[in-house]
């Protein structure tokens, strides 16, 4: 605690709260509790207010000294309230700009993330357009960076047939499968597909003509992708030798232009690319 | 002149693709996009306005679509193809069902966004574009294809044919080749100017009757088929706008500028004559009061080879608005040109081909499209080339000092967009963000202006961020010099930067 213009201004508040969607929507909602507790009463919340509440996560995180520190775990129905209080109040729209700087790996996205919605919950949809305030500023980065990556795993993952299913692993930096997985159900009601993050150990699993679902690698998928390796390995595919015929055929050779094609599609993108995996082996 | 190599019934597929994909790699348009089509819920397949690249090649060009010939037979003898009659090269063919069973199985693997069928001229217009329409009419049907299909429409072609194909795919093109008729008839000796227009202005009429049908007056806007199934399609969502970024705001805004620029109202385009020409009576395709189909919703693009014949760019870039202008094209492709083929019509074997010039038409073709821009500003007869070394936009603005440096917090939309430096996303943000508090030269870098390039032109709060003399040579040099300079582009028009120019 230290004394300014005769207040008592707590230094830091820190709250410490795992990497996972549910955790940090609860750690947003047990911020705004402490932030009413101690900041509300002045006449108008935004100004007086400092900013000093900051959302980390729990991993690798260093403490310091002079600050407060509070340590949450997922709590379902805090974060459904989270989301009600932000789609009811804010829109749709103000909802998946959160939800997509939510699923980016930045250790100090919810930290952000509050701030902006502290400025939201103040000013309304409009704070979208508030792009000179560096919190509102950082957070539609943050959204826009992982709608990027999203949208590169939209455009580059393949799958492989198996006997039953087609299969997919990516290794993304943001957490893209929420994102991405509305997508590919769309787009193959007609097929089982599972796309595995192999960082996050999340799959996305989708049934034939049935709404997709997401599983822990600890449960369902686990098994399931050891009987996927099997059936791999046992045959190639012929499509796959079509699609890596057809990939050499249709370049130019008297236009060629490695370092276009690395800014379009850069390396790190093409380790479970069919086409690149004479390149990568 | 030879009579084909024979078509080995048992050509393997591999081999097969190969051949044709490696003959239709020359065809430039690979966008999947114009057409938002949501999932149905039961067929393969779905489109998204934006489009999807799903690789790109080892020239750089993205792979969104499945590009291959149904046949590179040929009756036709164009100089400049590859697949032309007196060309002794392997002939193969797909079956329908061959490309059918490609298409899908590419599909699933999330290879490909779709399918672009083009295809050699079999023993007629009409035998060939039977031949495509038998292909696309399985897919949809029989393999139940739900995502985006571009087909080449046959120049000579019967319309009726043309009609029904146009209500199975997304995107329709036929190539304009060459931007003059004597070039096209020097190049091109099967093909007649007229008989590429005429096929393009049917699909034009019917594009344009199929939207009014479903209540589309805008040129511009997507459409967004809400229900999958190529039996019943039926409903259109139109998108909601932000108010300040309406229609007739930007309209306003464009009126405003054209004043101050003194272009008053610009004329449609009709100096050339012949693209104007095609008489208004040939409108076969009917298109209304079909159930609610969709004529080629994703609209027509053409596409012209550039650097094969002596135009110069003041000329492809006027064939381009008029093509715009007058027949509502979405896109207008350049070729280099990739010299295949021994002619005396054409650059030697070994030459390289012009990319830069194709770059350069690019950027102005964007100018025209979505910056408000039109081609008499940019070129004139007296300079009909583009500036190798500086792209147009800012070509156009040093020559223009007299209207910057621009007011960020005032100026409207189209004057923003002129400014090098910043493009329709920058120019959208600043006018949604400067409503909330001035804006400044921090704010705007992030929102993702250029400076490098903007800071000549405009000011924030009426100052500009470094004193720099608003002088054409002094600009066009910083231009030059702080961007990589490149390799293609000599120098020689250019003053060599001396040390003064850098105390002032």
């Amino acid at each position: 605690m230290k004394e300014k213009n005769g207040e008592k201004v707590v230094e830091k508040i820190v709250i410490l709260c795992d990497n996972s969607i549910e955790s940090i929507l609860t750690a947003i909602y047990d911020g705004f509790v402490i932030k009413n507790e101690r900041f509300a009463g002045r006449k108008k919340n935004l100004p007086e207010y400092q900013d000093n509440i900051e959302i980390r996560p729990l991993e690798n995180y260093e403490y310091e000294m002079f600050a407060e520190y509070l340590t949450v775990k997922a709590d379902e129905e805090k974060a459904e309230k989270t989301v009600y209080a932000i789609r009811k109040k804010l829109g749709d729209k103000v909802w998946h700009i959160t939800l997509r700087a939510i699923c980016h790996f930045d250790s100090h996205r919810g930290t952000q993330i509050f701030h902006f919605l502290v400025r939201g919950f103040h000013i309304g949809s409009k704070v979208m357009d508030m792009l000179y305030d560096t919190y509102v500023m950082s957070v539609m980065e943050l959204s826009r960076k992982t709608a990027n990556e999203a949208h590169y795993f939209v455009q580059f993952i393949r799958f492989e047939e198996t006997d039953s299913i087609l299969y997919s692993k990516i290794e993304p930096k943001c957490n893209v499968l929420p994102l991405i997985a509305e997508h590919f159900s769309g787009r193959f009601p007609n097929e089982n597909f599972v796309i595995y993050d192999a960082v996050r150990k999340l799959s996305v699993v989708h049934k034939k003509y049935e709404k997709y679902f997401f599983v822990r690698d600890s449960e369902i998928a686990l098994s399931e992708k050891n009987t996927i390796k099997n059936g791999l390995a046992e045959k190639s595919d012929s499509y796959e030798m079509l699609w890596k015929t057809y990939f050499h055929s249709i370049g130019i050779e008297e236009r060629e232009n490695r370092k276009c094609q690395r800014n379009m599609l850069p390396l790190w993108y093409r380790k479970n690319m069919i086409e690149f995996s004479e390149e990568n082996s | 002149m030879k009579d084909y190599v024979l078509i080995q019934p048992d050509m393997p597929l591999e081999e097969k693709l190969k051949i044709l994909s490696a003959a239709a790699k020359y065809d430039v348009s690979c966008s999947s996009s114009g057409v938002e089509r949501k999932g149905n819920e039961r067929d393969t397949g779905s489109a998204s306005a934006a489009g999807i690249c799903h690789s790109f090649a080892s020239d750089g060009r993205c792979i969104s679509l499945l590009k291959i010939l149904l046949t590179n037979e040929c009756i036709f003898d164009c100089k400049y193809c590859i697949n032309r009659i007196s060309n002794d090269v392997l002939r193969a063919s797909f079956t329908p069902d061959e490309v059918c069973r490609l298409t899908m199985e590419f599909y699933r693997r999330n290879y490909i966004e779709g399918l672009f069928l083009s295809s050699g001229i079999m023993k007629s217009p009409d035998y060939t574009i039977g031949l495509i329409y038998e292909a696309i009419y399985k897919l949809r049907t029989q393999y139940r294809f739900n995502g985006y299909i571009h087909v080449k429409a046959i120049p000579g072609c019967d319309p009726e044919m043309l009609e029904q194909l146009g209500y199975l795919v997304d995107r329709m093109s036929v190539n304009l080749e060459l931007p003059t008729s004597d070039g096209l008839s020097k190049l091109a000796p099967h093909k007649s100017r007229k008989n590429i227009l005429k096929p393009m202005k049917e699909i034009q009429t019917g594009i344009q009757n199929n939207r009014h049908m479903h209540g589309i007056y805008n040129k511009k806007q997507h459409i967004t088929m809400t229900d999958g199934g190529y039996g019943q399609q039926k409903q259109i969502a139109s998108e909601d706008t932000n108010l300040i970024l309406s229609e007739n705001y930007l309209a306003e805004s464009k009126e405003h500028l054209s004043e101050k620029l003194k272009l008053n109202k610009v004329p449609l385009f009709t100096e050339n004559q012949e693209i104007a020409s095609v008489s208004e009576n040939q409108t076969q395709i009917r298109s209304v009061g079909t159930n609610g189909k969709y004529f080629v919703p994703a609209g027509q693009s053409t596409q012209m080879i550039i650097g094969a014949t002596p135009e110069s760019d003041y000329h492809i870039i006027n064939v381009t608005q008029a093509l715009y202008d007058n027949y509502d094209l979405k896109r207008v492709f350049y070729s280099a040109y990739v010299p295949l083929n021994e002619d005396k019509y054409l650059p030697a074997l070994g030459t390289k081909p012009p990319l830069l010039r194709e770059h350069r038409l690019y950027q102005a073709d964007w100018l025209l499209r979505y910056y408000g821009f039109y081609a008499k500003e940019l070129l004139t007869e007296d300079r009909p080339y583009f500036n190798e070394l500086i792209d147009p936009k800012c070509d156009w603005a040093v020559r223009h000092l007299e209207l910057f440096p621009v007011e960020i917090n005032k100026a409207d939309y189209y004057t923003l967009l002129r400014v090098p430096g910043i493009g329709v996303k920058s120019a959208r943000r600043i006018i949604a963000a400067r409503r909330y508090g001035t804006l400044d030269f921090q704010h705007i870098k992030k929102m993702g202006v250029v400076l490098k390039r903007a800071l000549y032109f405009i000011t924030c709060g009426g100052k500009m961020m470094y004193d720099i003399k608003l002088e054409e040579k002094y600009i066009t040099n910083q231009l030059i010099f702080s961007e990589p300079v490149s390799k293609q582009g000599n120098g020689k028009d250019f003053r060599q930067m001396t040390i003064f120019d850098f105390i002032n």
